[in-house]
Formats: structure tokens, C-alpha cells, sequence
């Protein structure tokens, strides 16, 4: 019978509990809070943090000429609109009856119910402050009444510019923005504000104290300071099932929270003692897209109106609002995305209507119903509407659904390529070829498993905790 | 979970520095570096595959698997067979 026993020394023992504990606290740290160098370096001012390899810059990644920009006339979009063939109703009634994914009563149903509500809130949106517009509270008490300083016998709110910014960023994430950045309204960025707005009212600029509304039109004081512009979220995974009726629901539900922030951040804004001229339906008034841009929430995009949030793509919709609330302003970013556009072009290869160019960016224009200024894609918005009403009326957003950017968070490759793609354009072939390979563009997602049976959808279907710190 | 993995990694990495110890195996420096490279590539096709799992990208967890793990495999599979081959050798 052998003896033999291994041993082990004093030395190799105490190496080996050394080891065990580097072990332990590796995996202790790895549950630790801070899962990213994002939350290390998130500025204790609270501020919304923004990917640690997205750059800020002193210009967008998108040329612009200020000279060659006028202020847009929303009603050349819509005359183009107008001549659109209807909406296919034969076409709706036959897939509905067949209970074809996406389309059946169901989901027609909870597009039309979440897109209602929008329509309903949207009746409460008003250029001016309610409390200048003389519409009546409903409780009629100090609760929810607006108390203006006046009012309450205090001085207007006073804070810096960057506590402004924070102050305004804490109630817009409050009440469902991902993000709010401002810029300056001066000559030039006046010309990003509505010439004529969606209802055919000019919106003018007077020297005037406080804006106002006729039957004739808005006006816009001189001494506003900024442009304030938010992002509202939309789900992954309702987006994905585009061209039907689930993705059109989380587009709907996106206008809704926007709507609502907008007559929240202009009734807060009010309350403070400032000026806050909200636009008077959806999102109209000023170009929220260029806003994005210039502010560094977003780069410009392929694809016509979306521009692309750092982790979100072009699953947003924006919003702004007037303000002379003085407020911080943020610079342009640049994570490589317009760059690789350049090289991508899945939106243009996979829209439905061909509405996306498929060449390079260009100063040209297509038709007064694109906003000339900026080296871009100009944009065929006849052709997407058409496809919607050749799709049962139902809006489209094939473009969303395909961009590489739209996607979730949960493998970790994502970050390594988007910090490559924010770095160098030498991978962007490469990487469109893996988005192609990997089918992370492929439609008729309903079919494969049904939007009504996935498990453990998030509140309001999109994962908050991808951008903030808290868990 | 991440925390068990760390755990399990941290184990597999521990067991076998001991019994390299205690089969008296000294790996050389750039074996070292092929097997830790081919460890933290299998770890990272794990949490990928899992990743686009959870994302419900099937098609990209499977190509993720295979992109990441296989040269995973193989290059922890280079590295114990050219320390084993070296050691009978010698």
C-alpha cells in the first residue's frame, strides 16, 4: 500500500490562500456597483453621463452652412403629404381577419389606443403658458395650481446656468426624457426655428417681453436664450417588429411622454419665473433633429428626421421647447456614427418606400420640403408615406428597426464595436457585414415569437437602466 | 450571476496554477500568455452568447459562440499541449 501523501510547503500554501483571496475579490468586484468605467468617471454633478468614448467636439460631425439655411416651411412637407394616395383599408380589413402578425385586432388595437392618448394630450399643448392662455385648472387649489413667484410673493428662481441644466435634466428624467441639452437661439439658430409652423401659423420674432399668440401667428420674443431639446424613449424590441403594428405602438407611446413633458417642463419652467413657449402639437415648432445635433445629444443619421443617440441609435423621438431660462450649453459629439453611415447605408438598402439615399452626403436638396444647410442625405418623404399608406396607415420605421445602432446592451461586444467605430472607420465594412450576418436587421420578428408573449417586458417597454448609474 | 462566474473562473484558474505547482510544471512565459488569452476569449463568448440570448438575437449568439469560442478552445488547447509536450520531452 503506498504511503505517499502530497504535500505542500508553508510557502506554497500561503501563495495559494494569496491567490484564493485576489480570486474572492475579483468576483467581489465584479458585483460591485460600478459595472463600467462610465460610472467611475460619472461627474458628481449628477449630470446625464454619456458613453466614456464618445468625444465632444466644437463642431458636428455634420457640415453645416449657416448662410445657406432658411427657416422651415412644415406645410411643404405636408402639401407633398396631401398627395399621397389613402390609407389600404382593404388591405388592413384582409390581414386583420387573417390575424397576420403585427396586424390583427390586437395590435391595430393597442397602436390606436396608445396613439389616441397622444391626440387627446396633444389638444392640451399650448404655445404660451396655460396660465397666460387663461385655459382653467381642474383642481382648483394651491396643489396643483400653478403658483407663479409673483404669486407666491418670492424672486424668480435664480440658479447658474449649469445648475439650471442639471435642475432641468433632473425633472425631464423624472417625467421620462433620456436626456436635455440647450443651445444658444441667436441669428443662427434662429433659422432652425419654424418659418411656418404645422397648423400654417408664421411663427415671428418681436421684441416683445412675452410671447404671444394670434389667429395669425406666434411670436417669439428677441431675448429668448435657448433652445432646449429632450429625447423621449421607445422599446428594442417592439422597434425590431417594424413595419407593423407593435413597432408603430412604441413610436405612439414615445410622442405620447414627449407631449406630456413638453406641457410639464413649460408649466415647470413657468412656476421657476421664466418664459417657456412649448409647441402647440407634437413636436413641431423648431427642428428638434438639428437641436440634438448641435447639442451634442446625437449625431446626424442616413436616414432623413432620426439622428443617433450614442446607446440608443435612432430609437428616440425629440422635442423642444423656447426658453429664457438661462442654461448651459453642450457641445457637439462625435462617436463616428454619421462616419458610418457613410459606409453602412442598411436603412436605404432596407426601406420599403426607397425614401433613403443611398449615395453620399450632399449639400443638395430634393425639393423645398428637405431643410438645405447641412452636407447630409437628402430624403424622399413622399415615398415613406406612401409605403405607410400602402401598409395600412400604419407608420413604418423599417429604418429604426435596421440601423446597426438600434440595439440592446446586454452583449458585451456592442461597446467594444461602437468604441472601434468612435475611434477608427477602418472596421465599419466589417462591421455592417457582421449586422447583415448576424441578422440583427431581419423583419417579420412577430412571426418568430409574438410580441404578446415575451417575457418580462420591461415598464413602458424600454429598459431605463441602460442610462443611468442606478441599479 | 457574474459574481458566481468570477468565482468559478477564479477556481479554475487556482486549481490549475496548483497542480502545475505540484506536478512541478513550470509553463513558459508566452504559454501563459496563450492560455490567459484563450481563458478570457471563452469567458467573453460566454458573455456575449448569453448577451445577444438575452437580446433575443439568436443567430448573433450563435455566431458569437462560435467566433469567440472556438479559438478560445483552441488556443487553451495549444497551450496545455505545448507545455505537456516540453515536459515529456525534457
Amino acid at each position: 500500500m503506498s504511503t505517499f501523501h502530497s504535500t505542500m510547503n508553508r510557502r506554497d500554501f500561503m501563495k495559494i490562500i494569496g491567490l484564493a483571496g485576489a480570486g474572492c475579490g475579483a468576483a467581489a468586484v465584479a458585483g460591485q456597483p460600478f459595472s463600467d468605467l462610465d460610472e467611475l468617471t460619472a461627474s458628481p454633478q449628477g449630470l446625464v453621463k454619456k458613453p466614456w468614448y464618445v468625444k465632444e467636439t466644437d463642431n458636428p460631425t455634420v457640415e453645416i452652412d449657416w448662410a445657406m439655411m432658411k427657416r422651415y416651411d412644415w406645410n411643404e412637407l405636408y402639401t407633398v403629404y396631401a398627395k399621397n394616395r389613402p390609407a389600404n383599408v382593404a388591405k388592413a380589413k384582409e390581414w386583420a381577419a387573417a390575424n397576420k402578425p403585427g396586424y390583427s385586432l390586437r395590435d391595430r388595437s393597442l397602436h390606436s389606443a396608445t396613439g389616441f392618448a397622444g391626440q387627446v394630450w396633444g389638444t392640451t399643448m399650448s404655445f404660451v403658458p396655460r396660465t397666460r392662455a387663461n385655459i382653467p385648472n381642474f383642481w382648483p387649489s394651491i396643489v396643483y395650481g400653478l403658483m407663479t413667484p409673483e404669486q407666491l410673493g418670492v424672486p424668480r428662481w435664480q440658479g447658474t446656468p449649469e445648475e439650471n441644466l442639471k435642475m432641468l435634466r433632473s425633472a425631464a428624467r423624472f417625467w421620462g426624457a433620456k436626456d436635455l441639452t440647450a443651445v444658444p437661439l441667436d441669428s443662427r439658430t434662429k433659422n432652425l426655428v419654424n418659418g411656418i409652423d404645422r397648423d400654417k401659423k408664421p411663427v415671428i420674432f418681436e421684441d416683445v417681453e412675452l410671447g404671444y399668440e394670434t389667429t395669425a401667428k406666434r411670436v417669439v420674443p428677441n431675448r429668448m436664450k435657448h433652445l432646449v431639446t429632450w429625447s423621449t424613449l421607445q422599446s428594442t424590441d417592439m422597434i425590431k417588429r417594424a413595419p407593423d403594428a407593435i413597432c408603430a405602438s412604441t413610436i405612439a407611446m414615445g410622442y405620447d411622454h414627449g407631449i406630456l413633458l413638453c406641457n410639464r417642463l413649460q408649466h415647470f419652467i413657468t412656476g421657476l419665473g421664466y418664459e417657456a413657449l412649448s409647441p402647440a402639437n407634437y413636436n413641431y415648432l423648431a427642428l428638434c433633429g438639428p437641436t440634438s445635433i448641435l447639442s451634442g445629444q446625437a449625431e446626424a443619421a442616413r436616414m432623413g428626421f432620426p439622428t443617433l443617440d450614442p446607446e440608443l441609435g435612432p430609437m428616440v423621438r425629440r422635442w423642444m421647447l423656447i426658453t429664457d431660462l438661462p442654461i448651459a450649453e453642450t457641445k457637439p459629439i462625435d462617436a463616428g456614427m454619421f462616419r458610418f453611415c457613410r459606409t453602412c447605408a442598411i436603412c436605404a438598402e432596407n426601406c420599403p418606400g426607397s425614401a433613403i439615399n443611398l449615395g453620399e452626403p450632399t449639400w443638395d436638396v430634393l425639393g423645398n420640403f428637405n431643410h438645405a444647410g447641412s452636407k447630409s442625405y437628402p430624403f424622399l418623404p413622399q415615398n415613406c408615406r406612401d409605403f405607410w399608406m400602402e401598409n395600412t396607415g400604419i407608420d413604418c420605421s423599417v429604418c429604426l428597426a435596421s440601423c446597426p445602432f438600434s440595439t440592446k446592451d446586454k452583449a458585451d461586444i456592442h461597446h467594444l464595436i461602437k468604441f472601434t467605430i468612435a475611434n477608427s472607420d477602418t472596421f465599419n465594412s466589417f462591421f455592417k457585414g457582421m449586422s447583415k450576418s448576424f441578422k440583427l436587421d431581419r423583419l417579420e420578428r412577430e412571426k418568430e415569437n409574438s410580441w404578446w408573449d415575451l417575457p418580462n417586458q420591461p415598464v413602458f417597454g424600454f429598459d431605463t437602466t441602460r442610462t443611468t448609474s442606478l441599479e | 450571476m457574474w459574481f458566481v462566474i468570477g468565482i468559478i473562473a477564479s477556481a479554475i484558474l487556482i486549481s490549475s496554477i496548483w497542480w502545475l505547482n505540484m506536478k512541478n510544471i513550470t509553463p513558459r512565459w508566452y504559454e501563459w500568455l496563450i492560455g490567459g488569452i484563450g481563458f478570457v476569449l471563452f469567458f467573453y463568448a460566454i458573455q456575449n452568447t448569453l448577451g445577444f440570448l438575452r437580446e433575443i438575437e439568436p443567430t448573433a449568439a450563435g455566431f458569437t459562440a462560435a467566433f469567440f469560442g472556438i479559438p478560445a478552445l483552441i488556443l487553451v488547447a495549444v497551450a496545455f499541449r505545448l507545455v505537456f509536450e516540453r515536459r515529456k520531452n525534457v
